[in-house]
């Protein structure tokens, strides 16, 4: 017999699904500020954040929301060879595929490009562009001065950022959309919606706000963090569940159970 | 499995690490407390010395009233005890400052200490005095009219120079003049720079310790010198992190940048700099990047 906590703990997997979506006050104002910054002419869009603020989860949303009604494709993993990316291109506006033994000309690419202006707008969403090459991204945004392609670009801000680079983007990027860490109370509303949309009811009432103060001590609001503490605490109980159940309540949350969790993943010292 | 166990075995060390830091801030704090309390008690016992005192003082004032009751047949045997060492303490205490002067007359006045209390008044010799104020002005004197008439050369007709006179003097002077200029060369001439490689290592060690961007500046411009234009473009770029409106983290950067072969992209980043902060030494940059003279 499985243990209903491995269940719980495997909504916590961190992955970019859009059922995994939650909508959170915050995250429901940067996706409105997005589909809003599409309407405008702008050529490229910056989603800029720390890891795990909920970038690509973001992008995902968008595209599974507008893909039926725009011309948008998503590019979830980044292509790092040049070839490859003007190919991917190429085929997602012309819905052909390149022969094998063929590349896409940039200059081609750029002019036809320039042939649709007026007739059609594509997007596309690229994720972790921070790792493109300089000179890729330069082709990307010599794209977007056709104004027939959109781009949306996510990277990450991380504490080796390159400042200068960004300052360098600034000059060519309309809108910078930046993403932050979830408060506490968002992070609360978070952990509730994640349970309560799998039917976890009653571990969700066992959840109290000193809880989530523990939590986020240690996570700060990041999605990714606290998803991941999460997973090793229900993976917690799923042991203790399955091995010692005398040790488990079922009305109240463990503070052992969130301190072993915090040891485990070394944000305390044992 | 096993990993639980000795989580949780962890956990439990974590747990009587807790209490024992519990216990040990509980024990302080009954220490502090207790030192407090005793220090209060101290303080206490002061108070009721003091008070007593105060008893001694009033007991004092109130004698004459008593020797005035014309009831008292016999003079009053029973005095209010006052313990010794507490009159000892009053004399020690008083004696320095003024000087206690205590009567015992007859029975009545057993347990009165007539206290009187009088000021020293310090005896002043005027003569003497004046003898060593008019001595310390003699001695003062001299030495400002010294160093006053040191200062001041009178000029005698005697003393005017021919022409010659003056004309060495003049040439002596300036021999004079160019050896101090000489040292004076020879000083700013000393190295201080030491080996570069030295240099570099302390002034690595010196920033990881104090993440001050000045030093990451050093660092770069070091690295720039010595024409490893990587290394000074990312020390630059660490300067530039750390404190963004420093013109030199900006210029060593698009420098180094410039140096490795990617000048448009050190003028890009120069522009976007300038139009921040519009600092002419930037734009006499870009247009040396511009025309290649770097």
């Amino acid at each position: 017999m499985t243990s209903r906590f491995e269940n719980i703990k495997n909504i916590f997997i961190d992955s970019v699904d859009k059922n995994n979506y939650v909508e959170l006050e915050s995250a429901v104002y940067n996706y409105q500020l997005l589909e809003k910054s599409l309407d405008k002419p702008l050529k490229m869009i910056l989603l800029f954040g720390k890891p795990g603020t909920g970038k690509s989860m973001l992008l995902n949303k968008l595209y599974h929301n507008l893909k039926e009604s725009r011309d948008i494709h998503y590019f979830d993993a980044p292509i790092l060879s040049e070839k490859e990316f003007l190919g991917r291109v190429y085929e997602s506006i012309t819905n052909k595929e390149v022969p094998r033994e063929l590349r896409v000309n940039f200059d081609s690419l750029l002019r036809f490009c320039q042939k649709l202006k007026g007739e059609r707008e594509i997007i596309f969403l690229l994720d972790e562009c921070q790792l493109y090459s300089e000179a890729l991204m330069e082709k990307i945004r010599l794209l977007s001065d056709t104004r027939v392609v959109k781009f949306i670009i996510t990277l990450h801000k991380t504490d080796n950022e390159d400042i200068i680079a960004k300052q360098h983007f600034k000059t060519r990027i309309w809108e910078v959309i930046e993403l932050s860490n979830a408060s506490e109370d968002d992070l609360y509303i978070y952990i509730q919606k994640k349970l309560i949309k799998k039917g976890f009811v009653e571990v969700a009432n066992m959840i109290r706000k000193k809880h989530i103060k523990f939590i986020y001590s240690y996570t700060h609001g990041n999605f990714r963090e606290s998803n991941k503490f999460l997973y090793t605490l229900f993976d917690i109980y799923e042991y203790f569940d399955e091995n010692k159940p005398h040790k488990v309540s079922s009305e109240k949350f463990s503070k052992k159970f969130l301190e072993m969790t915090a040891l485990k993943l070394g944000y305390i010292d044992g | 499995m096993d990993n639980m166990k000795e989580l949780e075995k962890r956990w439990y060390f974590y747990k009587a690490k807790q209490s024992l830091v519990f216990l040990n801030s509980f024990a302080l704090v009954g220490m502090l407390s207790l030192g407090s309390y005793y220090t209060y008690i101290k303080a206490d016992v002061i108070k009721s010395l003091f008070n007593e005192k105060v008893l001694i003082a009033q007991a004092e004032t109130k004698v004459p009233e008593v020797v005035v009751e014309p009831v008292f047949e016999e003079p009053i045997k029973v005095a209010i005890p006052i313990d010794k060492k507490i009159e000892e303490e009053i004399k020690t205490i008083e004696s320095s400052k003024v000087v206690i002067a205590s009567k015992n007359e007859g029975i009545r006045n057993s347990y009165l200490h007539e206290v009187s209390l009088e000021p020293v008044i310090p005896i002043i010799d005027m003569e003497k005095e004046s003898r060593k104020s008019s001595s310390t002005r003699t001695y003062k004197a001299p030495t400002h009219n010294k160093t006053t008439q040191s200062k001041m050369v009178k000029a005698k007709a005697s003393t005017y120079l021919t022409a010659s006179e003056l004309s060495t003097i003049k040439h002596e002077i300036r021999a004079k003049n160019a050896v101090t200029s000489r040292n004076t060369e020879n000083i700013k001439k000393i190295n201080l720079n030491g080996s570069s490689a030295n240099y570099i290592e302390t002034m690595k060690k010196k920033f990881s310790m104090s993440k001050n961007p000045r030093e990451a500046l050093l660092l770069a411009k070091a690295f720039y010198a010595k024409k490893e234009y990587s290394k000074s473009e990312a020390w630059a770029l660490t300067a530039n992190k750390l404190d963004s409106n420093k013109d030199e983290s900006w210029h060593i950067f698009a420098k180094s940048k410039a140096k490795l072969g990617q000048r448009d992209e050190a003028i890009k980043i120069l522009l976007s700099y300038y139009k921040r902060s519009h600092s002419p030494k930037t734009k006499a940059l870009i247009v040396k990047i511009k025309t290649g003279r770097l």
